[in-house]
């Protein structure tokens, strides 16, 4: 069961690493994170697999995984519990 | 494959002269070295030539690049996106051999990050991590 305070830990988190102009508060569970969502691209995508490594401790194995993972904040929080993050 | 001509860079701006090694989506190790007589020592410094550190970090980029250049393909794509944790550690001086090292960390998408590495005999010069990306 994943709870509101480790969603909130996953936004903190974009919000520190790839250094938005934003109060965490303002991500929805569900805005995208590219396109017209967070507006994230390619490079910043490369910049949250490092983050999700480093401050979870979740490596995030494949192109595939992550393409399936970088959804959005419910999608990526949902798998670093799974993997054993934000514990 | 000639990587130097796959290399978008052109001189006065193109600073990988040979790739010893390179294989796709891996890693590629290049030479370079700066005659005495070459432009940038006019200006930097006047009296004390040394290898600018934002050229060491241009040459490792357009190393990068050369990762990244799939097979039956003739031409690096990418721009230099971010410099993570560069550090410089010794002065490069006009006629020094310079190693260039590039290594895939990730990629994704059209993006990916390197640790790099540029080192005189033995002895690093610069190294930290690059990202190199295709960018709107």
């Amino acid at each position: 069961m994943v709870t509101d305070s480790q969603r909130l830990a996953v936004k903190e988190m974009l919000v520190k690493q790839l250094r938005l102009r934003m109060d965490p508060s303002e991500i929805a569970d569900d805005t995208p994170f590219f396109q017209d969502g967070l507006g994230l691209d390619s490079v910043d995508a490369i910049e949250l697999v490092a983050a999700i490594e480093q401050e979870f401790g979740v490596v995030v194995a494949s192109e595939t995984e992550a393409q399936q993972v970088l959804v959005n904040v419910s999608t990526l929080t949902d798998y670093v519990v799974e993997k054993g993050g934000l514990a | 494959m000639n990587y130097i001509q796959a290399l978008p860079q052109k001189p006065p701006f193109r600073f990988v002269e040979k790739v010893v090694h390179a294989e796709y989506a891996v890693s590629a190790e290049g030479r370079m070295t700066f005659a005495p007589e070459h432009p940038v020592f006019d200006g930097h410094l006047p009296g004390d030539p040394i290898v600018p550190g934002v050229i060491l970090i241009e040459a490792l980029a357009q190393l990068s690049g050369i990762v990244l250049i799939p097979p039956g393909s003739a031409t690096a794509m990418g721009y230099l996106a971010e410099v993570k944790r560069v550090r410089f550690r010794r002065l490069v001086r006009p006629e020094e051999c310079i190693t260039l090292e590039s290594k895939l960390i990730r990629k994704l998408g059209s993006a990916a990050s390197f640790e790099v590495s540029a080192s005189v005999d033995g002895e690093e010069a610069a190294g930290g991590e690059l990202v190199v990306g295709g960018m709107r």
